[in-house]
């Protein structure tokens, strides 16, 4: 999958080769160039925005000491947003909050019921959202939910990735998609019938 | 494409877009990060030097002492699902672990049963230990941490039956690169019982909102209920119960064969020997104790400090590097590879959480043959010892008779002699070559992780034989030496 926030740095580019030799300013550049779409990645799992500062620099701080172990076979951005993720991962299980097993019953009772027949998504719903009201929207999902659909849906992992990340199964982590993509409908759903 | 799919992926699309920009510190935060851990790197080298320094002179010291016998190999092996695992565990390696918990033929049903009761960042639980369907003790699993290197547990003795409440006790494994497991030997009683076991069937109830989940487990090692321990999900609730056939029982008294030195231990000594020929820069061990911490017996300073490293065959070859303050020294020694007079006695109460115990009686015989800048020696040792074990701490005292010849001495210590006749050379010449003398040396070693140790040795000296004397002429009669080490186990 493509995203298309990162920039392909060349293999082995002057930035890079500096940033290996523990040059600041070279650090400082890939720090401006990618500490956006990191802080972004993070946001989406952390539970507030300071939460994911405190993680983005983690993620940073990981990356220029592991510089060397960066082979340049791929996408800098990718491998940066992958720690991203694992980082926020871990923060997030550090804190003793990645409950998900809990959460999965939890949203099984509160979010995920069948769409009534008489709600619909208006098409233009989504448009019409700022990409911070998306992101918010992602946040309020419960833990369980929001985990795998960032990293499934946004990411671009695949069910056996996620499962491994998150110590659930493969057969977990489907359903948990399922469940997220009818709750976060329902949410979209409520919000169409708000604006007509 | 669904409807659902097309808004899951319009969400994904746009919340992927989502790119703040973070606060203006931020950077300045990580620049912090990264420059502290070099300063505090820089600092604890400087201390550790400092440290080295300041032990090298004092007057406790090193030199050798037995290299192996408390380690066991497991191969163990889980496969990525980490839902089974296979072992092996050879006969030889149950024997070396178990020694005196569980003698070799009875048979009797175990149960252990595993509850995790927290879980923040270490994984804590409490493994029920049932003899015939009895509960006779309960311990306690806290810190379990494992990597993708290894995995360790403090074990705590909390069984009803135990005599030693608080007794803690540390369990380690390591992950090796052929992906088999090293641990420690010997440890809590639970965990020992566990592993004897040919075969063990676990099965794993994982309880999700109340919906029981059952899975069956194929386990044949408690590092595998380890391994377990600390791959568990966060704030699951896991219940193991673990049965098996195992081997055991009530008799606290079992002997062990003698286990084999590592084929090669590397030592780095670093000591202090005093009066006029005496260093401790190295120490050689042979066959669990130390044949000689000479560096040079020609250096004749009254006190000299050094450093020394050594690599110890299984086979009885010692061969050793040194340098002291006044020369380099390089020193091969071969001893009797083993020297146990009988086998060592492991005891150890069954349930009760005492730590094994072994006494041992050594007698060693070895040649050595030292060569320095300035001279060279042969000499013999014949010594007769006590070993004592105590979990991970070793005890040692061995006595010595050698006999000595001072085969070879360089130019330059003649025209010292020259230069200063009646000096100590003189009587190193006349005193040295063929000298019986007797030694004691005590030491003590503890293991820090299955493959350090560190290792502490005095040494005492003296001469059996009178020497003739020139008038004023001071003679070599007695030494002190002593040395602090740290061993390290480079191959099994």
């Amino acid at each position: 999958m493509l995203f298309h926030i990162m920039i392909p740095i060349e293999l082995e580019s002057d930035g890079l080769i500096l940033a290996k030799a523990k040059d600041p300013a070279a650090q400082r550049q890939l720090y401006e160039q990618y500490a956006p779409m990191v802080l972004g990645t993070c946001r989406r799992y952390c539970e507030n925005i300071a939460d994911a500062e405190d993680v983005m620099q983690e993620v940073f701080v990981k990356a220029f000491r592991k510089l060397d172990t960066f082979q340049g076979l791929g996408d800098f951005g990718a491998w940066l947003r992958r720690i991203a993720v694992t980082t926020s991962i871990d923060h997030v299980r550090k804190r003793g909050r990645l409950q998900l097993d809990k959460y999965v019953m939890d949203a099984f009772a509160k979010g995920s019921e069948p769409l009534p027949l008489q709600m619909r998504v208006e098409p233009t719903v989504l448009e019409n959202m700022a990409v911070e009201e998306i992101v918010a929207l992602i946040n309020k999902l419960p833990e369980g939910f929001r985990f795998v659909f960032n990293l499934v849906a946004v990411e671009g992992y695949s069910h056996s990735e996620a499962a491994k990340l998150l110590g659930i199964s493969e057969s977990t982590s489907r359903s948990q998609l399922t469940r997220a993509r009818k709750w976060l409908i329902n949410r979209l759903a409520s919000i169409s019938t708000l604006c007509l | 494409m669904s409807l659902e799919q097309k808004l899951q992926d319009d969400i994904a699309k746009r919340a992927r877009a989502y790119a703040p920009h973070p606060k203006d510190e931020s950077w300045e935060l990580i620049q912090e990060r990264l420059v502290e851990p070099r300063r505090k790197r820089r600092i604890f080298i400087w201390l550790w030097l400092l440290g080295g320094v300041a032990l090298g002179f004092g007057y406790l010291g090193v030199s050798s002492f037995n290299s192996d016998s408390t380690f066991v190999e497991n191969s163990h092996n889980l496969d990525q699902t980490r839902v089974k695992g296979e072992e092996s565990v050879s006969a030889s390696n149950i024997d070396q672990l178990v020694g005196s918990i569980l003698p070799a033929e009875s048979n009797a049903d175990v149960e252990l049963s595993t509850k995790l009761i927290n879980s923040k960042k270490s994984i804590v639980g409490s493994i029920d230990v049932a003899l015939n369907g009895q509960l006779v003790d309960e311990v306690f699993v806290n810190e379990v941490l494992g990597t993708a290197n290894s995995v360790s547990a403090v074990i705590e003795d909390v069984g009803q039956a135990s005599s030693l409440n608080n007794d803690r006790r540390f369990v380690r494994g390591e992950k090796r690169n052929d992906s088999s497991l090293e641990i420690q030997a010997p440890f809590a009683n639970a965990i020992s019982t566990a592993l004897i076991s040919q075969e063990i069937d676990l099965s794993a109830e994982t309880s999700i909102g109340g919906q029981a989940q059952e899975k069956a487990l194929e386990l044949q090692s408690p590092f595998a209920l380890l391994d377990l321990l600390s791959m568990a999900p966060v704030e699951a609730e896991v219940e193991l119960n673990l049965q098996t056939s195992s081997i055991l029982s009530a008799v606290p008294h079992k002997k062990v064969r003698h286990v084999a030195l590592p084929e090669i231990s590397l030592v780095l000594n670093a000591g202090l020997g005093s009066h006029q020929v005496e260093q401790a820069a190295i120490g050689i061990e042979a066959v669990g104790f130390p044949v000689s911490a000479l560096a040079a017996q020609s250096s004749l300073v009254n006190t000299t400090y050094g450093l020394g490293i050594e690599a110890c065959f299984k086979n009885g070859l010692v061969v050793a590097l040194g340098i002291d303050r006044t020369q380099l020294a390089w020193t091969a020694a071969l001893a009797q590879p083993d020297q146990q007079t009988q086998e060592p006695v492991a005891v150890e109460d069954l349930f009760t959480g005492q730590p094994t115990r072994f006494d041992t009686m050594v007698t060693t015989t070895s040649y050595e043959l030292r060569r320095s800048t300035k001279a060279a020696y042969f000499s013999g040792y014949a010594g007769l010892g006590y070993r004592y074990e105590l979990g991970r701490w070793k005890l040692m005292v061995l006595g010595n008779v050698h006999r000595g010849r001072l085969a070879h001495v360089n130019g330059t210590l003649f025209a010292d002699q020259l230069n200063d006749p009646g000096s100590l050379y003189d009587n190193l010449q006349l005193n040295s070559s063929r000298n019986w003398w007797w030694s004691v040396r005590a030491g003590t070693e503890v293991q820090l992780t299955p493959r350090i140790a560190l290792r502490a040795t005095l040494d005492r000296r003296q001469r059996l034989q009178q020497p003739v004397l020139d008038p004023g002429a001071s003679a070599i009669l007695a030494t002190y030496g002593g040395s602090l080490g740290v061993r390290v186990l480079l191959k099994d």
